[in-house]
């Protein structure tokens, strides 16, 4: 038992990387993107170790499937910068957790760095973590009305959300 | 994790330490469960918070922050520690741990915390409705915006651990230990106790009395309570009606008299020997409002202990009522002397022998802080002399110098030790 009940990332068992890699690829290969065990083992242990840097905990799966299954059919993704790109995703998908206040949910968060991904950042993984994501966390921390440089936004959810304000 | 904080090991106390967690590490310790037992119950630990982690996200997020994981934690620690706390004996608690699984020992101890917030909010009724005439402001916000946040704000699900809410006003018996809804319960019993003993009191009596201890008494943190009971108390002693409140000149020295030829443990007895006369005098039969006027005593012989010494009894329980009718403390640092003035008073003041005697001519003379600063320089009091001005000097004088004054020094020393005695 840990000592005092504290709190440390977990570690997935083996079956639940067999079964994550079974998961994900059975929705990514029709976007020619499949992940091997080893690089799920990979994926996993960036997810802890990320999770562990950042001062977070997760109670579910962590965020690779939810990264992958919205990734996917990114015109900026192939198999050959698969794995890296997806490790950068998870890094920047809990950083921008802590950044954000956790007021954004997992699943608006994910599509919302999907949307800028594929929008402006046409790709670039760096673009998308210090500027669009960094410009919308400081909007959302110091709650200023618009975040004027966004994506159209084909969402309905965000809207009137965190756009307040913004000349549709 | 130190095992002799447990009295009757391997039986640990669970009234003793607030902390379900010592009390599984010390069960374990004791044997009474197994290495195997205590795994599921970190196990089922862990999957309630998990629980209690997507409630807190409102299903949106499956993560937080450790932070957030500890205080959600804690709370299920806390509302499985009241309900381990709720059983009546040690074999029941262990039954308990290995029969029910975490989550109904959650649900119980969550059930435990609803209904005593019940009755916490029913004893703040009652304080509300006995609170005294006369209070300070600490009590008024405690007893006002204070508890009131506490009911407002309260999670006992997710939060049940905290305390939402400025409990400022100051009470004897609360202890460091206890936290939540525990905290309040008892802090209310003790307010609902204190509050009926001070409404024995006239205000207008009650209201002089705290004018004589300081003329802003009203932002002060002081307890109400210590203060009316440690004058009653005087009273009984001096033979007069405790209601009165009043101790003059003669019944200090009737006190002083009293108190200064007997031994410690004597001196102990003799003040528990008035409380309980005080409680026949006024009437109280609240057994529990006696155990707790006992804490103030216990501090209260030590105080008369160092006042004797120091001859400070008159602080302790002064004629307050005299003092009170002089106008409240206004410090007004004038001019410093020239040198030359500074020179020839001081010549002065090493005239007299006697230490009350350059006591009292720097108390009538100086009346800059500088000046008085640079005297005491000079070593014009000797170690304990320094007592004889300090006596001529109010609270507040002593504590505004106290303040003033730079580095550590004798007499600064000297101050200190005096300002504990009063």
């Amino acid at each position: 038992m840990a000592k005092n009940f504290e709190i440390a990332p977990f570690k997935m068992s083996e079956a639940l990387i067999m079964g994550l890699t079974e998961e994900c690829n059975e929705y990514t290969k029709r976007f020619g993107l499949v992940l091997t065990p080893d690089e799920m083992r990979q994926l996993t242990e960036t997810n802890r170790q990320v999770l562990q840097n950042i001062g977070r905990i997760d109670f579910g799966r962590g965020a690779i499937d939810r990264i992958a299954k919205e990734f996917c059919d990114s015109p900026y993704i192939s198999q050959y910068n698969y794995v890296e790109t997806m490790q950068e995703l998870i890094e920047i998908f809990y950083y921008y957790k802590n950044e954000t206040l956790d007021e954004i949910p997992d699943d608006e968060l994910i599509i919302l760095m999907k949307q800028y991904f594929d929008g402006e950042c046409m790709g670039d993984i760096e673009l998308l973590k210090d500027r669009n994501l960094e410009y919308f966390a400081r909007n959302i921390r110091y709650g200023e009305q618009a975040y004027e440089g966004s994506v159209a936004s084909e969402r309905e959810c965000f809207k009137g959300q965190y756009y307040e304000g913004v000349d549709e | 994790m130190d095992l002799k904080a447990y009295p009757g090991f391997p039986e640990p106390s669970m009234e003793k330490r607030e902390n379900f967690e010592d009390y599984l590490m010390a069960a374990a310790a004791g044997g009474s469960l197994s290495a195997k037992e205590l795994e599921r119950i970190s196990q089922q630990l862990m999957e309630t918070l998990e629980r209690m982690v997507i409630k807190f996200t409102s299903y949106e997020s499956s993560s937080v922050r450790v932070e957030e994981a500890q205080t959600l934690l804690r709370s299920v620690s806390y509302q499985a520690g009241i309900f381990i706390k709720s059983c009546r004996s040690h074999e029941e608690r262990i039954s308990a741990l290995k029969t029910l699984s975490i989550q109904e020992i959650c649900s119980q101890g969550e059930a435990i915390i609803k209904r005593k917030v019940k009755a916490a909010a029913h004893l703040f009724e009652l304080v509300r409705e006995t609170a005294p005439d006369i209070h300070t402001l600490a009590y008024e916000e405690t007893t006002g915006a204070g508890i009131g946040d506490f009911f407002r704000y309260y999670d006992p699900v997710l939060k049940a651990q905290e305390i939402p809410g400025m409990i400022d006003y100051p009470l004897k018996g609360i202890g460091t230990t206890m936290t939540g809804i525990e905290y309040i319960h008892k802090y209310l019993q003790i307010l609902y106790m204190e509050n009926q003993f001070c409404n024995l009191f006239d205000p207008q009596r009650t209201e002089m009395l705290l004018l004589g201890y300081d003329a802003g008494w009203k932002d002060l943190l002081i307890n109400q309570f210590e203060h009316l009971l440690i004058n009653a108390i005087g009273c009984v002693l001096c033979e007069k009606a405790p209601l009165e409140l009043r101790i003059t000149a003669d019944d200090i020295s009737f006190l002083d008299r009293q108190l200064q030829g007997m031994e410690k443990n004597d001196r102990h007895t003799m003040l528990l020997g008035a409380l309980i006369e005080l409680w026949k005098e006024l009437g109280i039969r609240n057994r529990q409002m006696l155990q707790h006027a006992k804490l103030t005593i216990d501090e209260l012989v030590v105080r008369v202990d160092a006042a004797l010494v120091t001859n400070t009894l008159d602080k302790l329980f002064g004629d307050f009522f005299a003092a009170s009718d002089a106008e409240p403390d206004k410090f007004i640092d004038t001019q410093a002397m020239s040198d030359e003035d500074f020179r020839a008073f001081l010549n002065m003041v090493t005239d007299y022998e006697e230490p009350k005697d350059r006591a009292r001519l720097i108390y009538e003379n100086i009346h800059s802080m500088k000046d008085l600063l640079d005297l005491f320089q000079t070593d014009c009091f000797v170690g304990e002399e320094y007592r004889s001005y300090f006596r001529l000097l109010n609270r507040s004088e002593l504590l505004l110098i106290d303040q003033e004054a730079g580095e550590e020094t004798e007499w600064k020393n000297t101050l200190k030790n005096y300002l504990f005695g009063l």
